[in-house]
Formats: C-alpha cells, structure tokens, sequence
C-alpha cells in the first residue's frame, strides 16, 4: 500500500535554526564580556 | 556654484544656529527638570509599579549599569524574535522572517542607537517589525544614551553620596516627559510638510506616461520624527532621507536637521543646570559648536569645490545627492548627521568627492562629541574635558580637578580606557577584513563595489560607523554578508557599552567625593581658554588615532 502524500501547509509558520541558536548565545555573550568589563574596572 | 546658492547655503546654516540658540537654554532647563523633579506622573507611578521598581531608591554606578546591560540585552533579544517571527505576524506585508545573521545585525543596531541598516527596509521589513521593534528602541535607546549621561552629571554635583540615581526612572521620564512628546510634534510637523503616515503597504499606480509604478506607504512620519529627534537615523525606506516621502522638501530638510540636533545642543545646558554653574556647560557648548562649525564649513567648501574628474566634467559633485537639497543642503545634513550620532542620510556619502567624504569619517571618528548623540555627546565631551583638565595640570603642574572633584590616577584610568575602545574596534574590524585571507576574499569579491583605495574607505567607514553607533552608510559596500553583519554587530555592541561601563565607572568615582573649592590655582574651565584646550584635545587625539588609516584611504585618494 502506498504511502499517504505528506501534506504541506503553505502558511507561514515559525523555525528556529542552529544559526539562530548561536546568534542568541553571541548576543549573550556579548553583554556577559561587557559585565567582565564591568568587573574589571572595579578593580582599577 | 554661484553667489546667489552660496549665500542660500550661508543663510540656511545661519538660520539653523539662530534657532538652535533660542532654544539650548528653554529646552536644557527642561532636560534638567525633567531629571532633577521629585515628583512622579501618574503614568511613571504606574510604570514603576508594574516593573517593581522602587522610584526612590538610589543606585550605585555598578547597580545602575546592570539596569542598563539587562534592559538593552532584552531589547536585542526582542528585537531579534520579532523579525525572525515576522512571517506570522500581521501588517508583515507578505514579507518572510528575516534571517538569521540580519536579525542579530539589525536588533543589535537599533539598540544600541547606531541603526545601521544592512537591508533595504521596505523590502524586508513589515510595518509589525518597523513598529513594534525598531520604531521602540528608537525611543528606548535614546533614553538609555540620556539617562546614562545624567548618570555622569550627577557623579560630578554629587557630594559623597556614591550613587547615581536610578536608572529605571531616568529610563520612563526620558520616554514619557522628553522623547514621547517631542516625537508627536515632529510627526505632526513632517505631516505637515507631506511626509507619508499610512498603513497602505504598496499601491500600484498609472504613471504619466502610461506606464506602472509601485508607491510604498506606512506609517513614516511617526518612525522619522523620533529617527531624527534620538539621534538614531534608521530609514524607513532604503534612501532614508533622500526619499521625498521622508524627507520632500527643503524645508523639512531644515526641521530634520534642526530635530537631530536639538537634544544634544541642549545636554549641556542641563549639565550646567545639574552642576550649578551654567558657565560649564556653556563652555561645553562652545567646544561643541567650535568643531562642528569648522567641521561643516571645510566638508561644504571641499564638496562645492568638486574636485575630481566626473565632477569637473559635470559642472558640479551632484552625483549621489538630490537637487531638492543641492550641495549645502546636502553637505549641511552630512555633517550634523555624523557630528552627532544619528547617521540618517540625505545624500550618498559615497558619492561625495575624496575629501569630501573623509569628512563625514572624521566627524565620527572625532567620537561624535560636537554635539553627539543624546547623551552619548555629552558623556564623550566630558570625557575628553576630563583629559583636557588633566593635560592643562600637567601643563602648570597643579593636581587636576573638574567642577571641584580631583582628577587621580582612577579617573584618568577610565577616561583613556573610554577613548581607547571604539578607534581599537574600527581599526581591528578593518584590519580583519583585510588581514584574512578567507574574509578579505569574500570582502572584496562580494562587498565592496568600489576596488582599490575607495573600497578600502568603504570599509573604514563601515567600522567607523558601527563601533561610533552612527549607523551612516558610505554606501557603496554590501555589508549583508555573514562576516559584515556579525562583525559590524560584534562592534556596535562593545562600541556602545564598554564606554558605557566606563562612564558609569567614572560617575560611580566622582559621587564618592566631596568636592574641593576653587582656588587661585584652579583651572577656569568655563573661560574661552579652556574651551580651545577641549577642542585641541579631541582634534590631537582623534588625528593622532586616526591620521595613518585615513593616509590609507580617502587622504591618498584625494591627493593622488
């Protein structure tokens, strides 16, 4: 028996990507350098 | 060009000094109201209490920095989900979620008040995007750049209290008591002098000669209103203000102008307010005011003299600007918008004349201190007068002070830190793009449109923008690429915030002391003396900085 057509739906829909994985951790890490700036020139 | 255009030109930047001298001393007592007044509106109270913020408890400068660091880095993260969600959401006009590496750069411009614009928005962003994302942080980042410089003013009147304020408060009263007002004006004026405010995506239309064009509308006036008055400069169409639906006529060309630098012409009234000595932040001004009269004046003189072959040919260096404005009008807008932090354009920098367009480099480069971002202008003036009261007591050697706080090793510690930062980021960022072998490849094959000594400017001037949150383009460069889009953000992130952490450092050290009265050995800093040591100050030290790589780039193109 052949298998039932996938069905595609053409709305619009959501997708989170491994590049949007490392663009968030990027810009978290980011401020996180930031605040050890931070805790740097407390120290000065 | 002849006599009757000159004194147009003349004329026009005359007239934009008068009323930005009628209005520094109303609009900074304002600014200084608005940061000094113990009392709350009915909406703040809601606001704090909504946020669970005590509006009446101080910070300390480490306390008030996390404020700023935690709110900004919700805001990228808001900013990235909305376009990466905008296929679902309404008003998107049909446009997809915009990817990934554009997401970061985008979100991470507008945040930090830089809006370099790395697309072309009418084609990738919805009017969801354009609103809820970028149009927000329009307003909240340039309330962040205000609340962080009044931060600095207060460490300078405190008398050993050690805290700042609360940031929470400077936040909502920037928004609700300054910038919501102001833009509703604004918007209300560029109605006026028919900019578009709509919500009707594309219309078709029947041009003269039978053919078809597309018209894009939405809600314009309200976005460029407050592009312009926060000194962030993100269009809501690719040619931003060289668009006649963003910019039509000559004369809202002047209001934007005159928008752009209203609130960091008045920053150093409220500084003198704050510290109660309005000589001081006259003084500031006339820094302020003394550099970017010289700097607007060489860049229009260099422009209307055309140098180079096309120009000469044409008659005039028009490539790249519009005949609505002409060469002052052009050239007017290309220094405000780089002497402050705005980066909004009226004419393609990129077309300008070799020399021509250094200029609105090294207006950046000078650190956009004449007169800056909202707020950033007045913290980096600061800066550099703390230097330049430290080079006056070297000098006659007395020990440095400044509104009666000593200058010691700490404070001339962070002030060299803050100068430091962005000319080490735009240098790197383009070293990178030339120094490896892969990037410089993609670089060049791919961005730049320009080969050879123009191209490397294009870079230069890519870096200068991000890592000085201007957000001007040179044009001529596709930055969308996965090296520009992650470096330009990498550099507008530590551009904006490491000199934040340093102000705020500085702030934090200048509240803990008491203040020293003056004596005869105190260097006047509200005299015409000390105003020419500011300026000499920040013009040695952004051309010792900068002098070699500008050898490389618009210098060698323009005197070859």
């Amino acid at each position: 028996m052949p298998a039932a057509p996938a069905v595609h739906s053409n709305r619009p829909h959501l997708e989170i990507s491994v590049l949007d994985v490392i663009f968030i951790a990027l810009t978290i890490a980011l401020f996180a350098l930031v605040g050890l700036v931070a805790k740097g020139v407390e120290k000065l | 060009m002849d006599a009757a255009t000159i004194w147009f030109g003349v004329l026009q930047a005359a007239t934009l000094l008068l009323v930005l001298a009628l209005i520094y001393r109303p609009l900074g007592d304002y600014i200084a109201r608005v940061y000094t007044s113990s009392r709350d509106l009915a909406v703040e109270k809601g606001t704090y209490r909504l946020i669970g913020v005590d509006p009446r408890a101080e910070q300390t400068w480490q306390a008030y920095l996390r404020g700023v660091l935690l709110f900004s880095l919700i805001g990228v993260l808001l900013v990235y989900a909305l376009q990466r969600a905008q296929a679902v959401l309404p008003y998107s006009l049909g446009l997809p979620a915009v990817p990934e590496g554009l997401s970061f750069n985008t979100a991470v411009s507008f945040v930090t008040n830089t809006n370099w614009q790395s697309y072309s928005p009418e084609l990738t962003m919805g009017y969801t995007v354009q609103l809820a994302g970028l149009a927000v942080q329009n307003f909240v980042s340039a309330a962040v750049g205000i609340a962080v410089a009044v931060a600095l003013v207060r460490g300078f009147a405190a008398r050993r209290s050690g805290t700042l304020g609360n940031f929470w408060v400077d936040l909502v009263r920037g928004l609700v008591r300054l910038l919501l007002p102001l833009a509703i004006v604004a918007a209300i004026v560029l109605i006026v002098g028919g900019v578009v405010q709509n919500f009707n995506g594309f219309t078709e239309v029947t041009t003269v000669t039978g053919g078809s064009s597309v018209l894009p509308g939405g809600p314009v006036a309200s976005q460029e209103a407050i592009k312009e008055l926060g000194t962030n400069g993100g269009g809501f169409f690719n040619a931003n203000s060289a668009h006649p639906f963003e910019n039509p006529t000559p004369w809202t060309n002047f209001f934007e102008i005159l928008l752009l630098l209203a609130i960091p012409v008045a920053m150093p009234r409220a500084f003198g307010r704050m510290v109660g000595d309005n000589r001081q932040g006259f003084a500031i001004l006339g820094a302020m005011a003394t550099i970017a009269i010289v700097s607007i004046a060489i860049g229009s003189w260099l422009e209307a003299l055309g140098q180079g072959t096309a120009p000469q040919l044409a008659g005039a260096a028009m490539e790249g600007k519009e005949t609505r404005f002409g060469i002052l009008g052009s050239t007017l807008f290309a220094g405000a918008t780089t002497l402050t932090s705005t980066g909004a354009v009226n004419s393609m920098h990129d077309s300008y004349t070799a020399l021509g367009g250094m200029m609105p480099m090294l207006n950046m480069m000078l650190g956009e201190v004449a007169p800056g971002g909202v707020g950033s202008g007045l913290y980096g003036m600061l800066i550099l007068a703390v230097l330049a009261v430290f080079v006056g007591g070297l000098l006659v050697g007395r020990s440095p002070e400044y509104l009666g706080k000593k200058m010691g090793p700490r404070e001339i510690k962070l002030a060299s830190l803050y100068i430091l930062v962005t000319p080490t980021l735009v240098l790197l960022g383009t070293a990178l793009s030339f120094g490896i072998p892969a990037i410089a490849a993609d670089v060049e094959s791919v961005s730049i449109w320009n080969p050879g000594i123009h191209g490397m400017s294009e870079v230069l001037y890519a870096f200068t923008s991000a890592a000085n949150n201007n957000g001007s383009a040179f044009a001529g460069l596709t930055a969308n690429t996965p090296w520009l889009n992650t470096a330009l953000g990498v550099a507008m992130v530590l551009g904006r915030f490491i000199p934040i952490v340093l102000v705020l450092a500085l702030a934090g050290s200048l509240a803990q002391q008491d203040p020293v009265p003056s004596t005869a050995g105190t260097l006047p800093t509200y005299r015409p003396q000390f105003v020419g040591l500011l300026v000499g100050v920040t013009v040695i030290v952004t051309a010792l900085t900068y002098f070699p790589v500008l050898a490389l780039g618009p210098l060698a193109e323009g005197l070859v």
